[in-house]
């Protein structure tokens, strides 16, 4: 590879970077507290790009045309070439139809969760499915709280639908999905629609740690309303 | 007059170039072959979408996911990669690094704390660091230990695992001990002959340059291979669904061979593996474990860079036993601590 075609090839992966997270679009791949190392990095890309153009352009022919780098390196247009033409969205129901739900870990100390006093309440669904699996103290029965997540129509949810969030520690790859569901009311949504949903928890027979608890973490439905973008990241952080 | 004639020169190229392809002013061939996938990219916009392909959207989602991840740490890695270009001499590392291994190879893992990194920055510091003159079996320890035991990396683990302290422990202390057992293994076998690693000094005018050119290199490079292994991990996470995981969970030796097995596969970042790995509770601590130890220091992605960066020859050799010593460390510490 040339230095005029490196400087090239590193500008339009600068560009990109520097590109999908200024609009966003960086928050369907990675954790959003990845913002500023990734407008650092596409600003890196962009200035060793620069600087082999103005080396480029001082330098004669023949130096111009002794390849400076290895050929590999045009592999990087891949990842750049994809974000343009297919566009990839956020992990949403085709994901977390392959992935087992998250499981939350069993908390060292009993939890004492002090809830908003007023119903209903916002709550992370990674709160919500914690609280419901490991809080002995059952502080979340008969309270109603707000949570956001993508619907899923799952069959093995007779009447009702699946309620997903992914939790992305790092990046998209690591996602898993947190499922609850909801039960009650059929769907009204299709799959992949985000929503705003005012749910109450349906406290299981059996506990979920039990080999014959139940699959999911099971709410009863309140209200729920369809909203147009993710708010903030798609994806919940365990952090 | 003196115009005259470089508007003649720039003609000349010009015309040249459409007759018979001859060196013009910056060589064309190389940023079209940039600018075409991007222009082909730009036609299929919207349309791939119409397509409708499940599996095609997912593949993409983690596909980029994982160059968008790494990104910024290679970005860190080769800038480092750089300034030990540009200031990092053969005398200097001399003085600084001990001469017998045996204290070389522990001091370089000792150095892996204090780079809060993921593995696709490593290798290039790592290659940089051998061509200004460090021995290859300390560097090589560089590279093992730095994503595995960072303060990052262990803050991610506890917060995964809260109810397993010594977890935390047992990953610091078995991925230590793979990379000094690995870096001491190496010097004594004495194959540095096996490695190819880009010894090109660039010899810029200034140590700007000598930084810039290094850094673009080493990332243009090892970017390169990461793609390759972005694209693998990708296709093989969407092959290997994690659910299908369960007919092995109840026997000992064969979750171990699996989680070293998809430790490799999967290529998840080491500060991310040990959520997936919390995720996944029907199976042993120690299993696990192995996941976590084998991940940092050998997956996919890494394979691909360092044979790439040191040559496929010396890959072929340092990824199997790599492999092995991590597996056997973790399955010895997840005795001993859980």
């Amino acid at each position: 590879m040339t230095r005029f075609a490196r400087c090239v090839l590193l500008l339009a992966v600068g560009t990109i970077v520097v590109r999908i997270t200024l609009d966003g679009h960086f928050n369907s791949f990675v954790q959003q507290r990845m913002r500023w190392p990734l407008l650092l990095a596409g600003i890196i890309v962009v200035g060793l790009a620069v600087v082999d153009l103005v080396i480029a352009s001082r330098d004669d022919d023949e130096t111009n045309q002794r390849p400076i780098s290895p050929g590999v390196g045009w592999l990087l247009i891949a990842p750049v070439a994809v974000i343009i033409s297919v566009a990839p969205d956020a992990l949403g129901a085709s994901a977390a139809d392959r992935i087992d739900a998250y499981d939350p870990p069993a908390p060292i100390d009993p939890l004492a969760p002090i809830l908003p006093e007023t119903d209903p309440f916002p709550i992370k669904m990674l709160d919500f499915v914690n609280l419901a699996m490991w809080d002995e103290t059952r502080a979340l029965e008969g309270r109603q709280v707000d949570v956001e997540g993508i619907v899923v129509n799952d069959p093995e949810v007779a009447d009702g639908f699946l309620l997903i969030r992914f939790v992305v520690s790092c990046c998209a790859a690591d996602g898993i999905p947190i499922k609850v569901a909801v039960t009650g009311t059929p769907s009204a949504f299709e799959d992949d629609t985000w929503v705003r949903a005012t749910i109450e928890w349906i406290p299981p027979d059996v506990p979920y740690q039990d080999e014959n608890g139940p699959k999911f973490v099971e709410a009863r439905l309140v209200d729920i309303t369809e909203i147009d973008e993710p708010p903030g990241s798609p994806y919940e952080s365990p952090f | 007059m003196t115009d005259m004639s470089l508007v003649d020169d720039v003609h000349e190229h010009e015309h040249d170039h459409h007759s018979h392809d001859a060196p013009s002013r910056f060589g064309v061939v190389g940023p079209i072959m940039v600018v075409a996938p991007l222009f082909v990219a730009l036609l299929a916009r919207g349309r791939v979408g119409a397509l409708d392909a499940d599996a095609l959207r997912l593949w993409s989602t983690l596909f980029v996911s994982i160059t968008v991840q790494a990104l910024p740490f290679l970005a860190l890695g080769v800038v480092l990669s750089g300034l030990i270009a540009a200031f990092v001499s053969p005398e200097l590392v001399e003085r600084f690094v001990p001469k017998r291994p045996a204290l070389a190879v522990p001091a370089a893992g000792v150095a892996g704390l204090a780079l809060p990194g993921c593995e696709c920055g490593s290798v290039p510091i790592a290659g940089r660091l051998m061509s200004a003159g460090t021995p290859p079996a300390a560097a090589l320890t560089f590279l093992l230990a730095a994503p595995a035991i960072n303060p990052v990396v262990l803050v991610s683990t506890a917060v995964a695992f809260p109810g397993d302290r010594m977890l935390v422990l047992a990953r610091f202390l078995a991925s230590f001990v793979t990379a000094v057992a690995v870096g001491w293994w190496w010097s004594r076998r004495g194959a540095d002959n096996l490695i190819e690693v880009d010894g090109h000094r660039h010899d810029g005018p200034s140590r700007f340059l000598r930084f810039s050119d290094t850094a673009s290199r080493d990332l243009v490079h090892a970017g390169g291979y990461l793609v390759v292994g972005a694209a693998a991990a990708a296709t093989l996470q969407l092959v290997i669904p994690r659910s299908a995981l369960d007919v092995v969970a109840d026997n000992e030796l064969l979750s171990i061979l699996l989680f070293a097995a998809l430790a490799v596969l999967l290529s998840i970042c080491s500060e991310a593996d040990a959520f997936v790995a919390a995720g996944l509770p029907q199976f042993s601590l120690t299993s696990r474990l192995v996941f976590l130890v084998v991940g940092p220091v050998i997956d996919l992605k890494l394979v691909a860079m360092q044979s790439g960066v040191f040559g496929r020859r010396f890959a072929m050799v340092f990824a199997p036993v790599t492999l092995v010593v991590a597996t056997l460390s973790a399955v010895a510490f997840g005795q001993v601590f859980l």
